[in-house]
């Protein structure tokens, strides 16, 4: 059995997208992706989600950013460049 | 009023920290979880930042006026205060940057206590930039690195440049690729390796969270972050030495990457701790571009999250519109009764002119942004004229003079004759 490859990122959900229910989206498009919630703010403009991803395959993760991406959520790296952490 | 109390002790009470100094761990500023000192950045539980925590009771007694006044005359006089184990390694002349008392310029606008803090005149590299980059490349070294690198607006990159080259390091800095002229040779005589990124600083710092993870190298404002904000601090400890040991009612800081406005807040707390100043209740003020102002836009519509920009601006060296700490300085400006204003192009090279013609300072134009916001929250009336007020100068103009393009007419060309200067000087 293969280790299972996880990444750590920061979602920002803003111009509309706040009010999506893309996380919930995510998990029914992409049952093979496990994503565990670390902390989120939610404002009345922006929120932001600090996710790490869990997967078989990084192919998988890739889906997974990608489909948040083109839902307009901006997906930043969390070891640095990001809204909440330095 | 109360008096500011610090006990009396001998200077060489500075040889009496204990080995490895009074730093204790790294903390996750949100959960609260404790790691040991290691290149780190983020808490793994919550991936929010991690910092440094110091043993203050440890320092009470030991940490005075007079150990930190017989101190060198670096940012090394504050070592106790900052995440070093063993010997600084590097910027053993950085800091203790002059603080002017501007008494033409706060006539001008009608102040009564107004000063610059003046790091345009920081070593080696002439921006404040040298305190972090001093602090982080000493730790790389503590680290076992052997090579520093970061992503920079600019002015991060000429320090680092300059710092390894001194200590022996290999250096790599990455950069957008529309960096001015003179900050990109004046980090490149320096021999480091120089990568343009095609896009702005926010794509630049994306990137190298990348690299740090893949390589082996101490980004210092990635994987040593921790350790690197720390050395912002010391911009604040000579603010209150300088002042005194006092501190100022009102400092006006510059806000990029949202690094230094909240360390010098955390210098001002760690001497209130330490007695070795009153707690005065320092505001903060945040300065921002107006091409570039995520957080006093938050500032501004009471939003505890700021959105990120893409930035515009002259004012490249602050023209970060995702900052990295941006979350605790609308935290910090809150927390202290301050705020923020955004200027500008115009106004920012007015203020860079205005500063040079009544103080002598040549600032790039982050310190004109700083400039003029101050001018701005104190003709506002949101800082009261009769109270102290601190400026915070940031870098330095001649490694920007491409924002100068257009602002003076030609300079006469006479031939060297007594009669062709007397007719020009009288005519």
């Amino acid at each position: 059995m293969s280790t299972p490859v996880k990444q750590k990122c920061w979602l920002t959900f803003e111009g509309g997208c706040q009010d999506q229910p893309v996380i919930w989206q995510l998990s029914q498009k992409f049952p093979k992706v496990m994503f565990d919630i670390r902390q989120a703010h939610v404002g009345a403009k922006i929120g932001v989600m600090a996710l790490q991803f869990t997967a078989d395959t990084q192919e998988d993760i890739d889906a997974a950013i990608q489909f948040l991406a083109d839902a307009e959520v901006r997906i930043d790296p969390v070891e640095g460049g990001s809204m909440v952490a330095g | 009023m109360t008096t500011a109390t610090h006990t009396q002790s001998n200077a060489s009470d500075a040889t009496d920290r204990p080995e490895g100094g009074y730093v204790k761990a790294l903390r996750g500023r949100e959960s609260g979880i404790e790691y040991p000192i290691e290149p780190r950045t983020i808490c793994d539980t919550d991936f929010g930042p991690v910092e440094v925590t110091y043993d203050y009771e440890a320092m009470k007694g030991r940490v005075t006026r007079e150990s930190i006044e017989a101190g060198p005359r670096s940012l090394w006089r504050y070592r106790d205060l900052l995440p070093i184990a063993g010997e600084p390694r590097s910027g053993l002349r950085s800091g203790f940057t002059p603080l002017v008392r501007a008494d033409r310029l706060a006539k001008h606008l009608g102040c009564k206590e107004l000063y610059i803090k003046d790091d345009s005149a920081n070593y080696p590299s002439f921006s404040y930039k040298d305190r972090v980059v001093a602090v982080a490349v000493t730790k790389a070294f503590e680290f076992g690195f052997d090579c520093v690198g970061c992503a920079s607006t600019g002015n991060l990159a000429h320090s680092v440049a300059a710092h390894a080259a001194a200590a022996g390091m290999k250096a790599v800095v990455m950069v957008p690729h529309d960096l001015e002229a003179g900050k990109m040779a004046a980090m490149r005589v320096f021999g480091p390796k120089v990568v343009r990124i095609q896009g702005n600083y926010d794509d630049v710092n994306r990137l190298c969270s990348q690299i740090a993870d893949k390589y082996n190298w101490a980004i210092v404002n990635v994987n040593l972050r921790p350790f690197y904000t720390e050395g912002a601090k010391t911009h604040g400890f000579e603010i209150a030495e300088q002042m005194g040991w006092r501190l100022p009612q009102h400092t006006v800081s510059p806000v990029a990457g949202g690094t230094i406005l909240p360390k010098i807040y955390k210098a001002y707390k760690e001497f209130i701790e330490l007695g070795l100043v009153e707690d005065t209740k320092p505001a903060m003020w945040g300065a921002q571009a107006q091409g570039c102002n995520p957080i006093v836009t938050a500032l501004d519509e009471g939003e505890e999250l700021f959105r990120p920009q893409k930035p515009d601006t002259i004012a490249k060296s602050i023209a970060i519109g995702n900052p990295a700490d941006g979350y605790y300085v609308l935290k910090d400006v809150r927390e202290s009764g301050g705020g923020g204003a955004s200027a500008t192009d115009d106004e920012i090279v007015a203020a860079m002119k205005l500063l040079a013609e009544t103080e002598g300072i040549f600032t790039e134009p982050a310190g004109g942004t700083t400039m003029a916001c101050a001018i701005k929250l104190i003709e506002s009336g949101k800082i009261p004229k009769d109270e102290s007020i601190c400026v915070c100068i940031t870098g330095n103009g001649l490694k920007t003079i491409e924002a100068l393009d257009g602002q003076f007419d030609e300079a006469a060309a006479i031939p060297a004759k007594m009669k062709d200067f007397n007719a020009l000087i009288e005519g």
